[in-house]
């Protein structure tokens, strides 16, 4: 036990954690097999259950967002509500409808069953078109967890919340409700080099089934430690980080400086630890509200970020951090993946392969770290050995 | 204008793939040639003596030992350069400052040794380009 903050009577409850994030790790790497470029994604929901928080997509239709959501969701076994918001939605079609038996005599409650109120996982696409008194409803569950309508007042079990959009709104009423969604990631459909891993991912999770990894149970279990996390040694990597930021110009309310500090917290418990350092600050990147800002942020940043790792949550690392260590460690796990399978099964020879060429693209040979340089040789003994 | 080399924080896919040395060209136009047809079709080769460039989509690309992956950058995109080193100078620059002393096409820069490899050559990767390559080789 390495802090104060949590008794130390409680070393099971410790590793206990541990386990939890290990089968929460799973769950993000079932969920995403076959899906590429989208491990960030399941991740961050991961990140934004763990703290109680929510997470916005932004990006174009049809980049895989509902279908990333619905395999975490049921890879870890959530009650899951989907919906795509149009104009004219009415707030019964994610509430419920008026309960008529209640009406008859003369209440006014909603009848929840099935619907968002009851909903452990969310995805609400196109969420900024909903109308001004659905999004005031929205503002309770995701706030405060409560769904208060006529007299129906009931709280909500509601894990996260993932809300998805286009752009950010323009409206500063809706750019107050994007501000509930503290994670905000931007999304892009997948680069030219990928198309035939995309299709050929596309193909294989069509038929995976979606088996049951975690349990909403491991969420909670992180999502308790997280107040108990002793934050005084990331708290001054994290003022110093915002000083960074706003003497870039680059601001962040008042209400995301101090809300970052759960996700932060998050982080450090699913990177196994009851102390929060400067190796999870991470999350500061995804609380930038704009595309402009993370990437600002991303350069003005780059020293503290330098040192960012998480176990758990390798990929939204890398896409924050731009730094090489979790690009390693994604890129062992890979090649130990690929040696510890049969040489001769079908596409073994390609995927080393092309583990190859990624290792050779991203590290020339006096940068290669002595861990992954050990997986290479082998790799590359496998592949010559083939030829 | 003095300036170095130094390592690309952010390696973009490759976009190709060069065989610099005797040694490693010979051992890329190899593994060009053992390609399976369909991967081998999508790939665009030139060489000079002691360098053979491979152009094509990341998947095609082959992999030996000794094998540099380049790609061109977005601010650049005529300036080919290793997917894990670059200039340390503003890259639009540099493309700029090639291009008023060559004539403008795509240009692979190399760091060791130091040299540029127009890319505009390039031609489909055939058994008969494979075959003139030797030849010029004398291998």
């Amino acid at each position: 036990m390495t802090s104060s903050s949590v008794p130390s009577s409680e070393p099971s409850s410790a590793s206990s954690a541990q386990q939890a994030a290990a089968r929460v790790r799973d769950a993000v790497h079932a969920a995403t097999t076959g899906l590429i470029e989208r491990e960030q994604l399941a991740e961050l929901i991961v990140l934004a259950a763990v703290a109680q928080e929510h997470l916005l997509i932004l990006g174009p239709p049809g980049t895989a967002k509902s279908a990333v959501v619905r395999r975490v969701a049921a890879a870890l076994g959530g009650r899951y509500f989907e919906y795509l918001l149009g104009r004219f939605t009415e707030p019964s079609e994610l509430f419920g409808p008026v309960d008529l038996r209640r009406l008859r005599e003369g209440v006014v409650e909603t009848d929840v069953s099935g619907m968002l109120p009851e909903a452990e996982v969310a995805f609400l696409d196109e969420v900024f078109l909903g109308s001004t008194a659905i999004l005031n409803t929205l503002l309770g569950v995701l706030n405060e967890r409560r769904f208060r309508r006529g007299h129906t007042q009931i709280a909500c079990p509601l894990r996260v919340c993932v809300g998805a959009s286009n752009a950010l709104p323009d409206d500063e009423s809706l750019a107050a409700f994007a501000d509930r969604f503290l994670l905000h990631l931007f999304v892009e459909p997948v680069p030219d080099h990928q198309l035939e891993a995309l299709l050929a991912g596309g193909w294989q999770a069509e038929r995976l089934a979606l088996s049951h990894q975690a349990e909403l149970s491991d969420i909670d279990e992180l999502s308790r430690r997280v107040p108990m996390v002793a934050m005084e040694r990331a708290r001054g990597a994290l003022a110093e980080a915002i000083r960074k930021l706003r003497g870039a110009g680059l601001s962040l309310s008042d209400r995301r400086i101090v809300k970052a500090q759960r996700l932060i917290a998050a982080a450090a418990v699913l990177a196994g630890r009851d102390s929060a350092e400067e190796a999870d600050l991470w999350p500061l990147f995804y609380v930038m509200p704009t595309r402009e800002a993370q990437l600002a942020a991303q350069d003005v940043l780059r020293d503290s970020l330098a040192v960012a790792a998480n176990p758990t949550l390798r990929a939204a690392v890398e896409h924050a951090a731009l730094q090489p260590v979790s690009r390693t460690a994604r890129l062992l796990e890979a090649a130990r993946a690929c040696l510890a399978g049969a040489s001769d099964a079908p596409g073994a020879g390609v995927i080393a392969e092309a583990l190859l060429r990624e290792i050779d693209a991203n590290f020339d040979s006096a940068g290669l770290p002595a861990e992954l340089a050990a997986e290479r040789a082998r790799l590359a003994a496998r592949v010559t050995a083939a030829a | 204008m003095s300036w170095t080399w130094g390592p690309e924080p952010q390696p973009p896919a490759p976009q190709g793939a060069a065989g610099v040395g005797r040694a490693a060209s010979r051992a890329l136009l190899a593994a060009v040639q053992a390609l399976p047809p369909p991967r081998r079709e999508a790939l665009m080769l030139t060489a000079n003596a002691d360098v053979l460039a491979v152009v094509g989509r990341a998947e095609h690309l082959p992999w030996c030992e000794g094998v540099l992956y380049i790609a061109p950058r977005e601010a650049a995109p005529a300036l080919w350069l290793p997917t894990t080193q670059r200039p340390q100078l503003p890259l639009d620059l540099l493309q700029r400052a090639l291009e008023r002393r060559h004539r403008p096409s795509p240009l692979l820069m190399l760091r060791e040794p130091a040299q540029l490899l127009p890319l505009h050559r390039a031609l489909p990767a055939s058994d008969e380009l494979i075959a003139q390559i030797r030849a010029r080789w004398q291998d």
